[in-house]
């Protein structure tokens, strides 16, 4: 069994945490970008913009700001809503939460969406509004809309929720070039390192004068210089040679 | 759910590495060394198989001469001794190629389809020179210098769920042999356990035509070595679910225990009591030098307690004079003042084995997805009057202080290790701690201050994004009793090692967790855990807490 270098199997776990990373520069409040971490690699199983789309649009995703996102008009069960010019994949959770409330309180929901950045993301919505116990359809167009209403649970997620359950198994196979530069966009939301950031772990503490804090019975015999110039030892982290 | 509390919590039946031992045991899995070509120099590759009665799989590694440089047991480390797969199925030389080719580029590198983890360890040099001295020239090593450790190696990585491309543990599902909390990574330290003590026989062997391999009761008492630190509160944070069900397991094991009617000559107190007597023979022979963490030596004096008290409830069926209904549950609070919470812990670890059936079908129900979602539908009049029923302690905590955002969570640039410092020492660092107790408390503020008690989450939400996450884990977690510490873990008085004990200790069953700078741990995993020989032929027992090896 041989592994492409071409094409990379990504697994959920690496695609939501790069994801999360990308929109943790973006400014966006944590507890919001949290809840956002799926819409990348949901976007790229449907054949959307996927991360493609995530890297195109990263610089411009600068000053989001999901509170713009209002009800222009609501009527019953149909309600029009004001993307606020945000993009579609930070207006999904809101549009997700209507769906739901309204279907909650009609039997069936109808919402369509205004000002949106690229609205045909708003495709994505129908895959996690399953996850919420809403079956809905997405209606592509000017004025795109979805519909949904309460979808009857079977508690298997392979079931309920038949496309992160896919994800899950396999995983999605994406462009090498694309995954690393991606990659590389989102390790900007690490931490440089530094000597002082490196006493912010490990079972001691090197002073700048040497002097070691801490007992030295750690078992791992440290190498103490990665501890006094993590910079100049570190010119190839990623291989050990075989 | 006080940090210090969950941090006494010591291992037992219900720990991972336990439970999963036990299943192994109870269903005899065949594991053997299949191939071993390693130099004198340490360097090659080795391949063992793991035969369940489901399913095979194959653990490949690869073996390399120890380096110093830059060699720690921190993530930044870029030296190790050992890197290995554990993948399903039987090893093929495909397989083996696409490892060799993968693993050494490690975050750059990708698994295969087949693969369930990524594993690193690194030699205890100098335990491990001393054994492979001591057995090349046909000696058994020295117990004393042994038990300082109790391992040969020690792990430095197990990385799975689909880290590196591995398989999606969810996607394992209740049938698949290693489809358990954890399973995938735990029977990968076993093994690691394995090849450390095949590893230095084989090179013991090489050295000399006068090498003997380790006595069977050394081998059973070395376990592998294990480093833990901050991410496993990350790890925490991140899976409150699973915490949850993994204490509430625990916790009703221990009620129904507690609850058995043992009187005057029960054969359940004079089992308890031996166990109790094999945990103090155990802590007696400590050799491991704790930090903060309480002493062997102390512990053991308060086992004393414990076994003073079965051996009257043995005798007489009465706890402290009295007879009671419940004579464990009153024993337990008869000597919770009176001895450590690592004591009294040991008692209600010990007290599973009373339980067996029980305790195993309660470890093997722990789950818990990740996501979490809104209830949009719910009005902010009810998740305030939740907030203030179940959050009161994240609420009492004071945040005003100057001590209560000190610190900052985060990961580094290199190797994505995660770090807690002060926050003027990080001031390019994203905060990646959650900070439940600030966000209860502006949360709250932000809904008290709507007008409409009827408004729908949803509606708030919209003016609120910032809030989404804590109100979906808040809804989420409404019915779980045990998920989230009682603790602002950006504060000045927070104990990393305290909740790092937690994982190690409770959930992983990890053995003589010592600590250092009150936020790393070091400790052993599979201390006198069964031989694949006696795994194959299904011998059951109580195996933890081994005595030293007598020679």
């Amino acid at each position: 069994m041989s592994v492409s270098n071409t094409v990379l199997r990504l697994m959920p776990r690496e695609m939501r945490m790069m994801t999360e990373r990308v929109f943790s520069l973006t400014g966006l409040p944590k507890g919001f970008f949290l809840m956002v971490t799926d819409m990348a690699m949901y976007s790229q199983r449907l054949g959307l913009g996927g991360f493609a789309l995530l890297e195109q649009r990263a610089p411009g995703l600068h000053g989001a700001d999901p509170s713009k996102v209002t009800i222009a008009s609501e009527d019953g069960g149909r309600l029009l809503l004001d993307g606020g010019n945000q993009h579609a994949w930070f207006v999904i959770p809101a549009l997700i939460d209507l769906l739901g409330e309204l279907a909650h309180k009609h039997g069936n929901a109808t919402v369509t969406v205004t000002n949106v950045v690229d609205a045909g993301e708003l495709r994505v919505a129908v895959e996690l509004a399953a996850r919420s116990g809403l079956a809905a359809t997405f209606t592509a167009g000017a004025q795109p809309t979805l519909s949904a209403k309460p979808a009857t649970m079977t508690g298997k997620l392979a079931a309920d929720e038949p496309l992160h359950w896919d994800l899950l198994q396999n995983g999605l196979s994406i462009d090498a070039d694309l995954w690393w530069r991606v990659y590389g966009l989102a390790t900007k939301a690490l931490a440089p390192d530094s000597v002082v950031s490196r006493r912010h772990a490990g079972p001691v503490i090197v002073n700048d004068d040497g002097t070691v804090i801490g007992r030295k019975d750690s078992d791992d015999e440290t190498d103490l210089t990665l501890l006094l110039k993590p910079r100049a030892t570190e010119p190839n982290k990623e291989s050990v040679g075989l | 759910m006080r940090p210090e509390r969950l941090a006494a919590i010591q291992p037992g039946r219900m720990s991972i590495t336990r439970s999963l031992m036990n299943r192994m045991v109870a269903e005899r899995w065949d594991i053997r060394k299949e191939r071993f070509d390693v130099d004198a120099a340490g360097a090659g590759t080795v391949v063992y198989s793991i035969k369940t009665p489901r399913q095979e799989f194959s653990f490949i590694a690869f073996s390399f001469p120890p380096s110093g440089k830059a060699r720690t047991g921190r993530i930044i480390g870029r030296a190790w001794d050992m890197m290995g797969t554990l993948n399903e199925g039987p090893a093929t030389q495909a397989d083996i190629d696409a490892v060799r080719s993968e693993i050494p580029k490690l975050y750059r590198g990708r698994a295969t389809a087949k693969s369930l983890v990524w594993a690193r360890a690194n030699r205890s040099m100098r335990v491990f020179d001393q054994t492979l001295a001591a057995l090349a020239s046909g000696q058994q090593p020295a117990v004393e210098m042994l038990a300082q450790v109790c391992y040969l190696m020690r792990n430095t990585g197990l990385d799975g769920n689909g880290t590196f491309g591995t398989r999606s543990f969810p996607s394992l599902g209740a049938g698949h042999p290693l489809g358990g909390v954890l399973q995938a990574q735990l029977v990968t330290a076993y093994l690691m356990r394995e090849y450390s003590c095949d590893l230095v026989e084989h090179l013991a062997s090489l050295q000399s035509d006068k090498a003997v391999r380790l006595d069977p009761a050394i081998r059973r008492f070395l376990g592998v070595g294990n480093g833990s630190a901050l991410g496993l509160i990350f790890f925490i944070q991140k899976h409150p679910r699973l915490i949850a069900s993994w204490l509430a397991a625990r916790e009703e094991a221990i009620a129904k225990a507690s609850a058995l009617p043992i009187g005057k000559g029960d054969a359940r107190a004079e089992t308890l009591l031996t166990l109790i007597k094999r945990a103090i023979a155990f802590r007696r022979e400590d050799r491991v030098v704790y930090e903060s963490i309480a002493n062997s030596t102390d512990i053991a004096n308060d086992l004393e307690k414990v076994a003073a008290a079965l051996t009257e409830l043995y005798s007489t069926g009465l706890v402290d004079g009295r007879g009671e209904t419940y004579p464990l549950q009153a024993l337990a609070r008869h000597l919770e003042p009176r001895i450590k919470s690592e004591a009294l812990e040991t008692y209600y670890s010990l007290l599973l084995e009373l339980v067996p059936e029980t305790a195993d079908a309660l470890a093997a129900s722990v789950s818990g997805v990740d996501e979490v979602n809104i209830v949009p539908s719910q009005t902010i009049g009810e998740l305030i009057e939740l907030i203030e029923a179940q959050y009161q302690w994240a609420l009492d905590i004071d945040m005003s202080g100057p001590d209560a955002h000190k610190y900052i969570w985060y990961k580094s640039e290199t190797a994505e290790e995660p770090r807690r410092g002060a926050r003027d020492e990080a001031p390019e660092a994203l905060d990646l701690g959650f900070d439940l107790c600030g966000g209860i408390q502006t949360l709250l503020a932000s809904l008290r201050a709507e007008k409409d008690r009827k408004l729908s989450v949803a509606r708030f939400l919209m003016r609120h994004p910032d809030d989404r996450y804590l109100v979906a884990r808040i809804q989420a977690l409404r019915d779980f009793a045990y998920h989230s510490p009682i603790a602002n873990i950006n504060a000045e008085n927070f104990t990393p090692i305290d909740l790092v004990r937690l994982m190690n200790a409770g959930l992983h069953g990890i053995d003589k967790t010592r600590d250092f700078l009150r936020r790393n741990l070091r400790g052993v995993l599979y201390h006198g855990a069964p031989s694949p020989d006696e795994i194959r032929a299904g011998k059951e027992g109580v195996w933890a807490y081994p005595a030293e090896p007598r020679l």
